[in-house]
């Protein structure tokens, strides 16, 4: 086992397998930092080159990309309000604010130092998990899954700032667009005024890019500054965020276990962690009147899950050829073009491939943060850029981001329709990420309780696994109104 | 209070929303209908409630104003009356400095939505190639008073940038109406195949 650890990282530093990796890494950082071109695409596109090339090579240049976009995915989420992958789109919650108030740079240290922590602890906890994961996932069925994004969607609740009730709301409305579409049981239309273009339901990236991209630039030209509105000079606070990080280390590494666990779920991923870990950074912070306005605590969480997510991804699909995600879909096309067959191979004969995609997560992810570092002071002079200057470039990306979604002009206006929504939110204080909780969570949760009705008809509720799950859910919905009301009558008898 | 009235539309069209979801549902089959009633009618709870704090804020911002009102009236008018204070929930006197004026403001968030829909038309008429470049410099040149030069880079690398997807990454984008009813596809294409042409031999 430690020969083939060692292997595994001696592997990643030969020739032309360290070269094709810097080379993954070169396109994932383009493609994380601009928005609208997903990982997802870049992977599906880069898939026939990796034909001629030797297996490790190509998990070598495949991972390297992947596993760097959702880190510079946090930079244009921080500097632009903009999420360069819809897995960083929790980021813009406290880490464009942070911009906006002159701290880019301690965001982005504190971005870029998590992401490094998450993507280590996720790429460790998969080299330690593979020979105990297959009693776990095997001992996870449908109603474990559907009891899993039902204690998902309670961190609404979390989510929701100082208006609970609007936040239950608007999860809920999130959770009823997710049923536009056909519906997958009978194929009948739900909710698609006729319209084709709305067969496949609507796209998660128009609406989160419109959500929360189209509000910020009407601000910004509202004020007529440039995104940060005060400056800091040298940008002096990289280190602060970096420090951030290990002040916060506790959050940080919850965090990373959280994006790692939702990896391993299939169906789950980064989308969901994010937003998870987000709402976990802010339900276990004693003080959380400053999240949302630029707490850096709300950029450490969702900035180590969503790189964690990526080892966490890897387990089933190494260990059962169960994909987590789109990306392991299509990195496990790359496991077929070369006759790797996932399963107990990879944890025997293939053992020292398996950890050399271990090593490349964790050595992709720290030349990247060492590069990101070193042209940090000129990344966020961006934010110096006069707004005008920047207007057009933003709507660019916007409308670009809601077409390649699903190609059609259809989502592009859908981009358009959920920013102005965005912006009537932001104006009458509605809380926008449980809009998003709710879409993403929504279709896993109707396809889970229909196969577990027609697997166990309504006894699934009643397996042990699913109480469990189903009572934290409950506590993490209920705890904290019953703390609060504990705390009253205790102030109440106290006063006597 | 014009805040708290809008939010008040907002909560009756979501209830009307969630009523429509409902009852959209009730003739599709069983296991169609299952979930949207599932979910939509505790939804549709949830939107009722919310309607009836958005009644009790209308409300009761509406007898603070009769109550702040009948005061000022039975004061003696001793000394002047201060300045009009921005009202507590105006969302501009929070999003803007205080150096700008909320009016200008509001007027400028009205432009850049307006912008936001020349630009989609620009995208949808011309594709992205021409169109996002085209519309950039009429904003920065015409409507943002920029130099010709700050407008030229911008639009620029904004036509590189399409340029890269479309050759580099091979991301299709729409050619827009215009182009496609003139059956000559992307306007560049014979200029940019000369060039391609000229440059790589292919």
């Amino acid at each position: 086992m430690l020969e083939a650890f060692v292997a595994g990282l001696l592997n990643v530093f030969t020739v032309p397998v360290l070269p094709l990796m810097l080379l993954g890494i070169a396109v994932g950082f383009a493609v994380g930092i601009l928005p609208g071109i997903g990982s997802p695409v870049a992977m599906a596109l880069m898939l026939p080159f990796v034909f001629g090339m030797k297996p490790t090579e190509a998990f070598a240049f495949l991972l390297g990309m992947y596993s760097v976009t959702s880190t510079t995915g946090d930079i244009t989420s921080i500097l632009f309000g903009v999420p360069g992958e819809s897995i960083s789109a929790a980021t813009i919650v406290d880490g464009h604010p942070m911009a906006k108030h002159g701290e880019a740079g301690r965001a982005l240290g504190a971005a870029l130092m998590s992401s490094l922590v998450g993507a280590v602890v996720g790429a460790f906890t998969l080299a330690a998990a593979i020979p105990i994961v297959t009693p776990l996932v095997l001992s996870f069925a449908s109603p474990e899954f559907f009891a899993l994004a039902l204690l998902g969607i309670t961190f609404v609740a979390a989510l929701s700032g100082g208006n609970r009730l609007k936040g239950l709301v608007a999860g809920g409305i999130g959770l009823v667009l997710a049923m536009v579409g056909l519906d997958p049981q009978e194929g009948i239309e739900r909710y698609t005024f006729g319209q084709v273009a709305l067969w496949e339901g609507l796209g998660l990236v128009p609406i989160v890019v419109g959500l929360f991209a189209i509000p910020e630039i009407i601000e910004l030209w509202m004020k007529g500054t440039s995104i940060a509105e005060t400056r800091i000079g040298k940008l002096g606070g990289v280190w602060q965020g970096i420090k951030d990080t290990f002040i916060h280390l506790g959050i940080t590494f919850r965090c990373s276990m959280i994006g790692t666990f939702i990896g391993i779920i299939p169906g789950l991923g980064g989308s969901v962690a994010q937003w998870v870990s987000y709402a976990h950074a802010v339900q276990s912070s004693p003080d959380q009147s400053r999240f949302g306005q630029g707490d850096v605590r709300g950029v450490l969480g969702p900035g180590a899950a969503n790189n964690s997510g990526a080892g966490g991804a890897l387990i089933p699909t190494i260990a059962f050829g169960v994909p987590g995600n789109l990306v392991m879909a299509i990195l496990l096309g790359a496991f077929i073009i070369h006759g790797v067959q996932p399963g107990p191979d990879m944890l025997t004969t293939n053992l020292p491939l398996t950890f050399s995609m271990v090593w490349v997560i964790v050595v992709a992810n720290i030349v990247t943060v060492a590069i990101c570092l070193l042209f940090l002071n000129h990344l966020a002079k961006i934010t110096y850029l006069r707004a005008a200057l920047l207007i057009p470039i933003l709507i660019t990306l916007v409308y670009l981001g809601g077409y390649v979604d699903a190609n059609s002009f259809l989502a592009m206006g859908l981009a358009l329709l959920f920013g102005l929504i965005g912006m009537l939110m932001v104006y009458l204080d509605w809380p926008r990420p449980p809009l998003v909780l709710g879409l993403v969570l929504g279709p896993l949760v109707e396809r889970y309780v229909f196969i577990s009705y027609r697997l166990y008809e309504f006894g699934f509720l009643l397996r042990p696994l699913v109480v469990l799950i189903l009572l934290i859910a409950a506590a993490v919905l209920f705890l904290p109104s019953l703390q609060r009301t504990g705390a009253k009558w205790r102030r109440v008898w106290r006063a006597g | 209070m014009l805040r708290r009235r809008l939010d008040l539309v907002l909560s009756v069209l979501l209830v009307l929303m969630m009523v429509w979801v409902v009852w959209e549902a009730r003739d599709w089959p069983f296991r169609t209908r299952l979930f949207p009633w599932m979910l939509g009618i505790p939804v549709l709870a949830l939107t009722l409630l919310q309607l009836g704090a958005a009644i009790r804020n209308v409300a009761g911002a509406r007898r603070a104003e009769l109550a702040a009102g009948a005061a000022a009236a039975s004061a003696p008018a001793r000394r002047a009356a201060p300045p009009p204070a921005a009202p507590i929930d105006d969302p501009d006197a929070a999003a803007v400095p205080a150096t700008v004026d909320p009016r200008a403001a509001r007027a400028r968030g009205l432009a850049i939505v307006g912008w936001l829909l020349v630009f989609f038309a620009a995208i949808w008429l011309l594709g992205f190639r021409w169109g996002t470049p085209l519309t950039g410099l009429v904003f920065l040149r015409y409507y943002a008073g920029e130099s010709w030069r700050a407008s030229v880079i911008v639009v620029l690398s904004m036509y590189a940038f399409f340029l890269l997807l479309e050759a580099g990454l091979s991301v299709p984008l729409p050619a827009g109406v215009i182009p496609q009813a003139l059956g000559i596809g992307q306007l560049d294409v014979g200029p940019l195949s000369a060039l391609r042409q000229a440059l790589l031999g292919r």
